[in-house]
């Protein structure tokens, strides 16, 4: 261990000047800045300045050139001669000049943290900044391992510093742009194990090629060619693992697919997809409509090249987009990839699809269903409609008298329910008139606006909202009080693809967990589910506990998704498809979803999950799948 | 002091010890004086000091050299009559084997001859 | 006796594809001296490389003092070498020289090597980058026996320099042997001058050791024989070489008695005048020598 010390005592010696002009020229900075700045700068821009030059440049070049002079001295000839007579090996010299090179650094970091006052404002950066920081660090460190080794290697200072930086920033490069993207956009590829997978390839690497370099050059060791090449490798092999992080990044953002989210201007929407999905892949631009057997209608081709983010990755592109399909198996498309200009399309996965019409000229459109379906937009404040026709020519756009929210979502609803039409209230709101029947509502609530009716096994009944609780006013004339809370369909009340209408309330409580790691404590949100089935069956407040701590689901993110007799499907935060007993929520099977990038990263974006009379679909992180509901999965993309 | 013929026949050790009794022969040495220590002798005759050591090692023997405590190396009394010994023997043997010689009729000239030849051949 | 403190056997070192070593052995008992003769370039070099735990044998066997060279250096705190072109930090004076071997060298000597300082007369405080070539090579001795190595390890220690500087080297070595204990392997372009110490001298050619010769032997079977030859020189036979003459008159030098012996049987070298050969000529004929004996 002296050994060690005594030799790193004599390589601060030797390098006692190239240090001092560095570590002189930090402290100095400031001030100098100070005395030799522009008459017109004020003094904090100046000080700011200088501050900066060392920082991008000052630091890692000092790194640079410390490393490389060091390293390239410790090969040359004249340091074996001098110092091959003492009884200490050649991993003791080169651990030796390694450390004294560290330490130089962090002397001349230290420097440059105190010329800014010994403070660094690390609590006002944000996480991308923070991890600029991190990735600044890593350099700095890295330069100068780095550039001891390679100069080592080639015995040139200048061709090993190149060589060195030229590495270290493709490494950071490379990193720092898929670290970039991933605060941007979701985890593809997880970057923390790569990160440590690198930085100890770095150690690693320098670590044995030393010992392979040292070997060939000091003890002319066999083999020269075949540890020479090892060593190469192992010094490549950090950039090789950061290039190769950033080819499974771009082959695995080109699989992913996410739902498109439908931003509408209606509030309350209640909206069969069909039996198929309508899904994209952001990172080629491509939008897609598959069905449950797997065929599927390219609605965008890939975008050729696209714009690429920081040269290494093509830019996501999010569209949003509506599907509505139509009775006899084909659908009508809404979308579109930047916000005011949306493409209507018609066909069907089987036969295609092809364009309709293009509006470019409102931010807000979307579609009407119904037994005539047709398309509204807000243009100006004004309200628009149009029916949608298939075939050529302009779509006939109507303006519509509605002007409050209130009135546009009135029109919506009696389009919607066509034939069927829809119910009112009586004046004093507590009568429920439809057709020739009326249902005594007494405290009903919203009764100025029609009311669309839900189709059951015994005909259309209504659903209607009260100050707190649910009537459900069926054909036979019946009134029946449903639940102590309040359901509104299409606001809180939904609809599966099979007719089975349900809603939640939120249930709150704190769990104490024991584990090995202690007491833990956690908020724990559950869903209260509210069916109403198609036989007119009426569960009220299920739960599924067991399904979702079996899930973790711990932000009450699960939905009903299919009813059959005394057996419920849910899918339980877009990770597993569960089947329960509605007599006993605790007798459940559950079956895992694909992943999806997606997950629980924005609150409000769209699920990944959709649902249809067959199955599920599931836009997952490396194409779509379907799972029937036997919990069969098949992939279609 | 003394002069070593590194290629001769006759080995250094030796060399050295008729060196000593050369210099007390010719009165360069006395008794009482003290001989150079051994190390001093090896470097400055350029030999191992071992060569040295035996030399004084059998002179010490011989009785050249006191050999009492505290009075090492020093060239003693009977010096003289030990180095004298030595040129006495060789002078006996030579006289010895010349008479014979010349008693069982070799003449000079032939005996000179012989000599010569022996120089070559001794070598 | 007790064991050879060096040991090699069959040491065979390559640089790509040139062979150096070819299978040397040689071994040296406690207290002996060896010279090894060779030609530069001959692998010298290398074998001191090797014995020094510096550059790796790519076979063989070789154990010194107990030790093997296993690149870890630990070979060389036990062995004293002074290199063939001594070096130093030129901005060390050769007091901070000293004092930064002695903390690698357990059994360092602090007070011989300042008395050796004294007695070579070398300036503690001068800084080596200002030291003539002598200068450097006392502290190169110096250096290498403060620490009281059983081996020391030798390379050409006085080439190039003056008479009194080499005379102070060889005092030296002397000294070191007078204290007991230690082997010396010295290699000298001029072995002459060391024949009133070595034991043995070791010639190194062709990768080996090629004839391993007693001091005794080259003092004492060496001849020189000049001769009237008429009708040109007679073959030569093992141990017999030419060393010059001119017209009839013909010089050999002899090595070994029973090579002299078979030549003065030779009719031709009846009138032959023998003397004995010198070591310096004798060591030369030694690096020509065609064939070993």
């Amino acid at each position: 261990m002296t050994n060690l010390i005594n030799l790193m005592e004599l390589n601060f010696r030797k390098s006692r000047l190239s240090f001092g002009v560095l570590l002189l020229a930090i402290l100095s900075s400031v001030p100098l800045s100070m005395v030799l700045k522009a008459k017109a700068m004020p003094l904090s821009d100046a000080v700011g300045l200088a501050l900066i030059f060392w920082a991008i440049v000052g630091i890692p070049l000092s790194a640079l050139a410390l490393s490389a002079i060091s390293g390239a001295e410790a090969a040359s000839e004249s340091a074996r001669n001098i110092e091959q007579v003492l009884p200490v090996s050649q991993g003791k010299f080169l651990s030796a000049a390694l450390i004294v090179l560290l330490l130089q650094m962090a002397g001349l970091l230290l420097a440059a943290y105190a010329t800014m006052g010994f403070t660094l404002p690390t609590e006002k950066l944000d996480p991308v900044a923070m991890q600029a920081y991190q990735f600044y660090l890593y350099a700095a460190a890295s330069l100068t391992i780095y550039g001891f080794t390679v100069s080592y290697a080639l015995r040139n200072a200048v061709a090993g510093a190149a060589l060195s930086a030229g590495a270290v920033l493709v490494t950071v490069y490379t990193l720092g742009t898929m670290s970039i993207l991933e605060n941007l956009t979701y985890e593809i590829v997880s970057l923390t194990p790569l990160k440590l997978a690198v930085a100890a390839l770095v150690l690693a690497g320098v670590a044995g090629s030393l010992k392979l370099l040292s070997g060939v050059y000091a003890r002319r060791e066999r083999l020269a060619a075949v540890k020479l090449t090892a060593a190469a490798l192992l010094l490549a092999s950090p950039v090789l693992a950061s290039v190769t992080g950033l080819a499974l990044m771009n082959y695995r953002a080109r699989r992913v697919t996410a739902p498109l989210s439908s931003y509408s201007f209606l509030n309350f929407r209640e909206r069969e997809t069909g039996e198929f999905m309508l899904a994209q892949q952001p990172f080629t631009g491509r939008l897609i409509v598959v069905d449950a057997d797997g065929d599927r209608a390219v609605i965008e081709p890939e975008i050729p090249g696209g714009t690429r983010f920081g040269g290494l990755f093509q830019e996501p592109n999010f569209s949003e987009g509506e599907i509505l399909p139509v009775p006899g198996g084909g659908a009508w498309i809404l979308y579109s990839k930047f916000r005011k200009e949306h493409k209507l399309l018609c066909g069907s996965v089987k036969g295609g699809f092809v364009q309709r019409a293009a509006i470019n000229d409102a931010w807000q459109v979307t579609l009407v269903g119904g037994e005539k379906p047709g398309v509204i937009k807000s243009l100006d404040g004004k309200i628009f409609y149009a029916t949608l026709t298939p075939g050529k020519g302009e779509l006939k756009w109507e303006k519509i008298p509605a002007k409050s929210p209130e009135e546009v979502q009135a029109f919506v609803t009696r389009k919607e329910a066509g034939a069927a039409g829809t119910a009112r209230f009586s004046a004093d709101g507590r009568t429920l008139i439809y057709k020739d029947r009326r249902w005594p509502v007494p405290w009903a609530v919203g009764t100025k606006s029609p009311l669309a009716g839900l189709k059951l096994d015994d005909g259309l009944n209504f659903i209607v909202p009260a100050r707190s609780s649910t009537y459900l006013c069926r054909p036979d004339g019946r009134t029946e009080t449903l639940w102590p809370e309040y359901f509104r369909l299409g606001q809180n009340f939904y609809l599966t693809p099979d007719g089975t209408a349900w809603g939640t309330t939120l249930s709150h409580s704190r769990i104490t967990e024991f584990s090995l790691l202690g007491r833990s404590l956690y908020d724990f949100d559950e869903p209260v589910f509210y069916i109403l089935t198609r036989e007119g069956k009426a569960l009220s407040g299920l739960q599924i506990h067991s399904a979702l701590k079996k899930a973790g689901e711990k932000n009450g993110r699960a939905g009903l998704l299919k009813a059959e007799g005394d057996t419920l499907w849910f899918n339980v935060g877009d990770k597993y498809l569960v089947r329960v007993s509605a007599a006993d929520t605790d007798d459940f099977k559950s079956w895992k979803l694909p992943a999806s990038v997606w997950e629980g990263n924005h609150s409000l974006s769209p699920s990944n999950v959709s649902a249809s009379r067959r199955g599920i679909f599931i836009a997952a992180e490396d194409g779509v799948y379907f799972m029937d509901w036997e919990g069969k999965l098949k992939k279609l993309v | 002091m003394i002069n070593l013929n590194q290629s001769s026949q006759v080995p250094i050790f030796d060399q050295i010890k008729l060196g000593f009794k050369g210099l007390v022969k010719k009165g360069l040495l006395k008794p009482g004086d003290t001989a150079p220590s051994i190390r001093k002798l090896a470097s400055d005759l350029k030999v191992n000091p071992n060569t040295v050591a035996r030399a004084y090692r059998e002179l010490t023997a011989e009785g050249f050299f006191e050999s009492s405590r505290g009075q090492e190396n020093v060239i003693s009394l009977r010096a003289e009559a030990v180095a004298g010994n030595t040129a006495k023997m060789v002078h006996e043997s030579l006289e010895a084997a010349i008479k014979g010689a010349l008693e069982g009729g070799f003449t000079w000239k032939e005996l000179e001859a012989m000599i010569a030849e022996l120089k070559r051949k001794i070598l | 006796m007790n064991k050879n403190i060096l040991e090699i056997k069959d040491l065979r070192k390559a640089f790509g594809r040139r062979e150096v070593l070819k299978g040397l052995s040689l071994s040296c008992a406690p207290g002996e001296v060896i010279g090894i003769l060779g030609r530069n370039g001959t692998g010298k070099t290398t074998l001191f490389n090797i014995l020094l735990d510096l550059t790796a044998a790519d076979s063989g066997g070789v154990e010194i003092l107990g030790l093997k060279p296993d690149g870890s250096g630990k070979l060389r705190g036990l062995i004293g070498y002074v290199p063939e072109k001594p070096a130093f930090h030129p901005f060390m004076t050769v007091r901070e020289v000293l004092e930064f071997r002695a903390a690698f060298f357990p059994l360092w000597n602090m007070g011989k090597a300042e008395e050796l300082c004294r007695k070579l007369e070398l300036d503690l405080a001068a800084k080596t980058g200002r030291l003539s070539k002598g200068g450097i090579a006392k502290l190169a001795w110096i250096a290498a026996v403060a620490h009281n190595p059983a081996l020391l390890l030798l390379d050409e220690p006085t080439s190039g320099l003056d008479y009194l500087v080499r005379d102070h080297i060889l005092s030296g070595l002397i000294s070191e042997l007078a204290e007991g204990g230690k082997s010396i392997i010295v290699s000298n372009h001029r072995m002459g001058e060391m024949g009133g110490i070595l034991d043995r001298v070791c010639l190194l050619k062709d990768g080996v050791i090629k004839a391993d010769y007693t001091a005794e032997f080259v003092k004492t079977e060496a001849f020189r024989v000049s001769a009237r030859l008429e009708g040109g020189l007679p073959e030569a036979g093992p141990g017999v070489s030419a060393l010059g003459g001119s017209g009839p008159l013909a010089e050999l030098a002899v090595l070994g008695r029973a090579n002299l012996e078979r030549l003065k049987a030779d009719p031709r070298f009846g009138q032959a005048e023998i003397s004995p050969l010198d070591l310096d000529a004798a060591f030369k004929v030694m690096l020509g020598e065609r064939e070993a004996l």
